[in-house]
């Protein structure tokens, strides 16, 4: 009997770790994070002769908080004299254009999965090239998706999984701001992940000719920047070359600096920070309430824009007013007075309506942007929308949405048409 | 007497204030538009009201009901916006309104001409409801004269009027208060 009970025990035990294998094997085969560490592999120099380098990151915790790590930290596993320099670095490139850079490469890297294969001969043997081919093609890669790097920190979304920031630590190098609202936010628009919205950027070495950049949600009328861990405190922010009446500072004490916005029209307000050692620092936030969607049909390559409003508005209140810079030089405007319905939303859903949920407070539609396509043959160079609500009368205006000069500009970036920072007016 | 010309007094600092209010530009408007033209660019100009942020600026046909054209500005500190903005040859009606909403301040008759030497500008402006004091500009041939105008009911004449009136009531109580003094 208590064989029989032995074998049943058994094969319980070799059905489940199969049904966990092929559940794995479903999700694609990838080491998934479940373990509160990653490791950061990295290479030192150019061509054949450079070495691979590892470096276990523990106690990370996952969801949306920021885990913050000094690159001092960062030494080979095997030989902590050897230390990683942030400022000598590029990215492997696997995932923008299906090319390889191995010089001075960094990944972060799923822990179980590498530690599975990092002292075998098959990888041992591996050059250093081929080391960071081997853990790309066998999704052992944490997908960068949605990482913002800067002059003095590398920080990785972790696959949704998790955030991470490794900075630069010596004295005077890093400055990072976050960047939110004095309380909750009143809108949360639906291209942002409640969890995993990116609200922190590295300003250090930026310069007013070449600031740091963040999207910040047009309808949020007041923002709220501050310093972020192993940073200085801001003790000044400055809005540049915009009037006075443009944008309300106002100090939250240890929270940082409140901005804000006196109209729409400011969406790309440059400001100057400085620290309390009297370094400045320059970012640009750029609002915006339209997500462009270039949709890659068989026969067609529409270009789609999303416009949030809010939530106790209808579609009907508004019209998109589109100027089109031709290639040889001609210029078209258009009145796209109504959305369509029918599309496809954030979520791969299929929308039959002319309006939908755009998330906290907001909703969404979608206008065509007859006459722009995204293919090859376009000759479209740029576009700008502005968005303007409908006027009661000819003889009152109903507001302008969201746009500034021309409007918001979109230039074709070759995939696809993409925001341009300063091409407003 | 001092009781008189306390009197007096009062009544000049009453018809003062209600003047002044009277031509103060309305809250959350343009309050004025300006055109001038060069070659295929117009430049729009105009005051507007110390909360107003930003401008938006719209140009229709010669009709007034096809809108061609449309560019959005800042209000500098001392209230005043300008715009540059490139036009076909034709003839144009420029409208301005506050950003966020509000009343037109329409500029019709805008001629564009590339061919013309020097073109400064043509076209009449109405106010819609607004208490607009503008700048008109009337072009003899190419070269633009340039004159203030008062639009009919507009702030200014008010104002000139309740000082007009208040003059009067001064003058009246000073008649009759000499009159009685005697």
């Amino acid at each position: 009997m208590k064989n029989k009970v032995k074998v049943i025990a058994v094969f319980l035990v070799v059905t489940l770790l199969a049904l966990s294998v092929t559940a794995f094997a479903d999700d694609g085969g990838a080491p998934q994070w479940n373990d509160g560490a990653v490791y950061f592999v990295w290479a030192d120099g150019d061509g054949e002769e450079n070495n691979f380098y590892y470096h276990k990151i523990t106690q990370v915790v996952g969801g949306g908080e920021m885990n913050y790590v000094p690159v001092s930290t960062i030494t080979y596993d095997n030989d902590n004299t050897i230390k990683y320099d942030i400022k000598n670095r590029t990215r492997t490139a696997h995932y923008q254009n299906g090319t390889t850079s191995e010089s001075n490469s960094y990944e972060f890297v799923w822990m179980s999965g590498f530690e599975a294969i990092k002292d075998t001969n098959e990888f041992l043997n591996l050059t250093t090239t081929e080391k960071f081919e081997y853990l790309f093609e066998n999704d052992l890669t944490v997908n960068p998706i949605a990482a913002i790097n800067g002059a003095n920190c590398i920080s990785t979304m972790g696959d949704l999984a998790f955030k991470l920031t490794i900075y630069n630590d010596a004295v005077g190098t890093y400055q990072g701001v976050s960047i939110g609202v004095p309380s909750t936010y009143e809108y949360f628009p639906a291209f942002w992940d409640q969890v995993f919205h990116w609200n922190v950027v590295d300003i250090s070495e930026t310069t007013k000719e070449n600031p740091a950049v963040f999207d910040a949600f047009l309808l949020e009328k007041t923002l709220r920047i501050g310093k972020t861990a192993a940073s200085r405190p801001i003790v000044s922010v400055t809005p540049l070359d915009v009037p006075e009446k443009a944008v309300t500072i106002s100090s939250a004490g240890d929270f940082g600096w409140d901005i804000t916005y006196n109209s729409n029209y400011y969406d790309e307000v440059e400001f100057e920070l400085r620290d309390n050692a009297g370094n400045s620092y320059y970012i640009v936030l750029q609002r915006t309430n339209v997500k462009l969607k270039n949709l890659m049909g068989d026969t067609t390559r529409a270009v789609y824009a999303a416009v949030y409003y809010p939530q106790n508005e209808s579609y009907e209140n508004y019209s998109v007013f589109l100027k089109i810079n031709y290639k040889d030089g001609k210029t078209q405007t258009k009145i796209i007075s109504a959305p369509v319905k029918g599309i496809e939303g954030e979520n791969g859903d299929f929308i039959d309506a002319y309006e939908t949920d755009g998330g906290e407070n907001l909703k969404q539609c979608w206008y065509k942007l007859d006459g722009i396509t995204h293919d090859r043959n376009s000759n479209v160079e740029s576009f700008y929308i502005t968005i303007i609500k409908k006027s009661a009368t000819t003889e009152t205006f109903g507001g302008t949405l969201a746009g500034s000069g021309d409007g918001i500009q979109f230039k074709d970036s070759g995939k696809g048409f993409k925001r341009v920072l300063g091409g407003s007016n | 007497m001092k009781k008189k010309i306390r009197l007096l007094g009062v009544i000049f600092a009453i018809a003062l204030t209600l003047a002044f209010t009277s031509m103060a530009v309305k809250a959350g408007e343009v309050s004025t538009v300006n055109v001038t033209a060069e070659n295929n660019t117009i430049t729009v100009s105009g005051d507007a009201a110390d909360d107003v942020a930003a401008v938006t600026i719209q140009v229709y046909d010669e009709t007034g009901s096809n809108l061609l054209a449309m560019k959005t500005t800042s209000v500098d500190d001392n209230n005043k916006y300008s715009q540059a903005i490139e036009l076909a040859n034709g003839t144009y009606t420029v409208k301005a309104a506050n950003y966020s909403g509000g009343n037109f301040i329409v500029k019709e008759n805008v001629v564009v001409d590339s061919t013309a030497i020097s073109n400064n500008g043509t076209g009449t402006e109405t106010a819609n409801g607004n208490n607009a004091t503008a700048t008109e500009t009337e072009a003899t041939g190419n070269n633009a004269t340039e004159k203030s105008a008062a639009k009919t009911g507009d702030s200014f004449t008010m104002g000139v009027s309740i000082l007009t009136l208040a003059a009067l009531a001064s003058t009246t109580a000073l008649v009759i208060s000499k009159k009685k003094s005697k």
